[in-house]
């Protein structure tokens, strides 16, 4: 990867190299021959002026070529040399459009950069909070494609893979889906091993924070909040390290597994993409109002189960007294307290509906 | 007793948010006082069916996540993956919407664990007449009322024998949260990448459709792709408060009475702690350091 200094150093020398080709003194030899409109010097011009460029070259090659060249040895050099100059002219126009491309792509990565040292720098314990469900995100995007309170790394090189099979948008479809199926690989291990971090930490608060009474230091009453200082220190971290990596993936996208054009054509993609996420995530959350309800019949049956507190006591000593007995069929019969209830079947139907997918327990 | 389940009296319908602060309160307020030893003089029968009570406050609490996600899926599993009703201090524990599964059994093994270490530290544990299970230790910890100190000091037997209740683990239970372990350590991974796979599924469907993208998003098909995935996020949801349920009623069938109430005495006040508005004001604006 390049560093700042060195991308800023290419930036400056391509801009002296354009202004050579703007303002130099080629374009002035070549005006006495070659008609140049003016207005071409646009970027939206390049084209009408190539255009009549190739008219002109066919026109000499036609017309003087030639003749010229036997009219006399010099003449025809000068020409030679006009004709050089002027395909240079040119080649420094597209180069120049090139380069902008460059620096809008350089751009583009700097604003995620800006994203991931937010993640990096300093922050309060309850921004942590907030980085994992920003204020920008709706809970619906986050659902869709979220990890870490952004996109999912292994997401965004799903989203280009869709687009390499699909479309031909791209110049090279084949070449990025052999790349991606490498980088998938890698970006998904990276993933599970970064959850796993943060699973850890959630596993074992229940034992160090401050209020937990099995942390060994509540007993003694010398259990403080600076562990949840440490804690949330910790999955701060861990949240950094979820941002670094998807700073990583764009980059070894941009950089690594699309060319200029390509990279840029997924970066107008993928903004839209976010446009129209966001769209349909505002209109879900206007028709819907932004809150949870529960349906009566549920508070009805939870009531229920409150107070039944004495029979399953009866059904507990049971099984306590035969525990070698219970063994054998633990984990399999889940009591969900809902029996024949519209839930239940529901949720029986939603199980059925994934396609088989049930655990070897369930 | 009932208090605890009152305000669960039938209603039309509530907001998700009203029923999860007041199932908190029914836990701190009515229920873990009776297992800190508010309630002493409480006979084992009574101690039995209250951890009962607990256990089913719990239940009740993964039966009312899963209807509301089923009643409406895809308005409210969202909001529900991503409750703005929590605490910062819960935010961050999250896993499909409420506690990680590995904490049931992390705060299961510390029992066991915490057995060995205190081998050779028995009489400490007499002398202090079950002061862990007692003794709400800081200043933080607004429970703390002043006719504690009293009730502290008759300790009915009852609380003796909770915090014993750890010391001699039958072989029975201890192969039986190794089991638990193994098996919660099987289905999380199950979990994480079905959401993983679903996420996936919804972005390659979304860019193969890139091409026919017009300026209103609608070419897309982000509603379809979006509700394919929404379903698939349902089950993912129901199958984490499965996997929670079930590890709960497993550690009832394999405890007794005395070691599920200091089971669920630790994981409620756990829960309730997160929650706790003096931790939590006194706690946000603490800058934090990268270790």
């Amino acid at each position: 990867m390049r560093t700042s200094e060195e991308e800023e150093e290419g930036r400056r020398k391509r801009h002296e190299a354009v202004t050579f080709f703007d303002d130099g003194g080629i374009r002035r030899k070549c005006e006495g021959l070659v008609p140049v409109d003016e207005d071409c010097d646009d970027d939206g011009g390049i084209s009408a002026v190539s255009g009549k460029f190739q008219c002109m070259t066919l026109q000499k090659r036609q017309h003087s070529k030639v003749v010229e060249a036997q009219k006399s040895a010099d003449g025809y050099g000068s020409w030679r040399r006009q004709e050089q100059r002027s395909i240079a002219e040119r080649l420094g126009k597209q180069l120049k459009v090139r380069w902008e491309l460059d620096d809008l792509i350089e751009e583009q990565l700097s604003r995620f950069r800006e994203q991931c040292s937010q993640a990096l720098g300093p922050a309060r314990l309850g921004d942590v909070a907030q980085l994992l469900i920003p204020k920008w995100a709706t809970p619906l995007q986050l659902a869709l494609v979220g990890w870490f309170g952004d996109w999912r790394p292994t997401v965004i090189l799903e989203l280009l893979r869709g687009l390499a099979r699909t479309t031909t948008i791209l110049s090279d479809p084949a070449g990025v889906e052999r790349a991606l199926l490498r980088l998938v690989h890698e970006m998904r291990i990276e993933e599970a091993i970064i959850d796993e971090e943060l699973a850890e930490i959630q596993a074992t608060c229940v034992l160090r924070l401050p209020f937990a009474l099995r942390n060994p230091a509540y007993s003694s009453g010398g259990a403080s909040l600076s562990s949840v200082r440490t804690e949330f220190s910790k999955i701060k971290k861990v949240i950094a390290k979820a941002q670094q990596l998807r700073l990583k993936t764009w980059e070894l996208v941009v950089r690594k597994v699309l060319n200029q054009t390509d990279a840029a054509i997924f970066l107008v993609m993928f903004e839209r993409i976010q446009d129209a996420l966001h769209q349909y995530a505002i209109a879900q959350r206007s028709s819907w109002r932004d809150t949870v309800t529960l349906p009566s019949k549920t508070l009805a049956c939870i009531s229920d189960k409150g107070s039944s507190g004495n029979s399953r006591n009866k059904e507990k000593a049971r099984l306590i007294n035969h525990p070698a007995v219970e063994c054998k069929g633990r984990f399999r019969g889940h009591n969900h307290g809902i029996g024949g209830d519209d839930v239940c079947s529901l949720m029986e139907r939603l199980h059925s509906d994934s396609e088989g997918r049930k655990y070897g327990r369930g | 007793m009932h208090k605890a389940v009152a305000f669960l009296a039938p209603k039309k319908t509530r907001k998700f948010e009203d029923f999860y602060v007041e199932w908190i309160d029914a836990l701190d307020v009515t229920l873990l006082p009776v297992l800190n030893g508010s309630g002493a003089g409480i006979t084992e029968a009574f101690l039995a069916s209250h951890v009962d009570r607990i256990h089913q406050h719990f239940q009740n609490y993964y039966t009312a996540l899963d209807a509301a996600v089923i009643s409406c899926p895809h308005r409210h599993l969202p909001l529900l993956l991503h409750p703005p009703w929590f605490s910062p201090l819960q935010v961050p524990f999250l896993f499909l919407g409420d506690l990680h599964p590995f904490l049931l059994t992390t705060l299961l093994r510390s029992f066991v664990l915490d057995r060995d270490d205190e081998d050779g530290e028995t009489d400490l544990d007499e002398d202090g007449g079950q002061s862990d299970m007692k003794s709400p230790p800081s200043e933080y910890y607004h429970e703390e009322g002043p006719d504690d100190d009293d009730d502290a000091r008759e300790i009915h037997d009852v609380h003796r024998r909770m915090a014993t209740a750890w010391k001699r683990p039958s072989g029975v239970l201890i192969s039986r949260i190794g089991e638990m372990e193994r098996w919660v350590r099987r289905m999380v991974p199950d979990l994480t990448s079905r959401v993983r796979v679903s996420q996936h599924r919804f972005a390659e469907k979304l860019g193969k459709r890139l091409d026919m993208y017009e300026e209103d998003g609608n070419g897309l098909g982000v509603r379809e792709a979006a509700e394919e995935e929404m379903k698939e996020m349902v089950t993912a949801f129901l199958e984490g408060n499965r996997l929670r349920r079930s590890v709960m009623e497993e550690i009832m069938r394999a405890t007794d009475a005395y070691q599920a109430a200091s089971y669920f005495q630790a994981l409620g006040q756990f829960i309730v702690g997160l929650r706790d508005k003096k931790v939590v004001e006194k706690s946000e604006q603490y800058m934090l350091v990268l270790p």
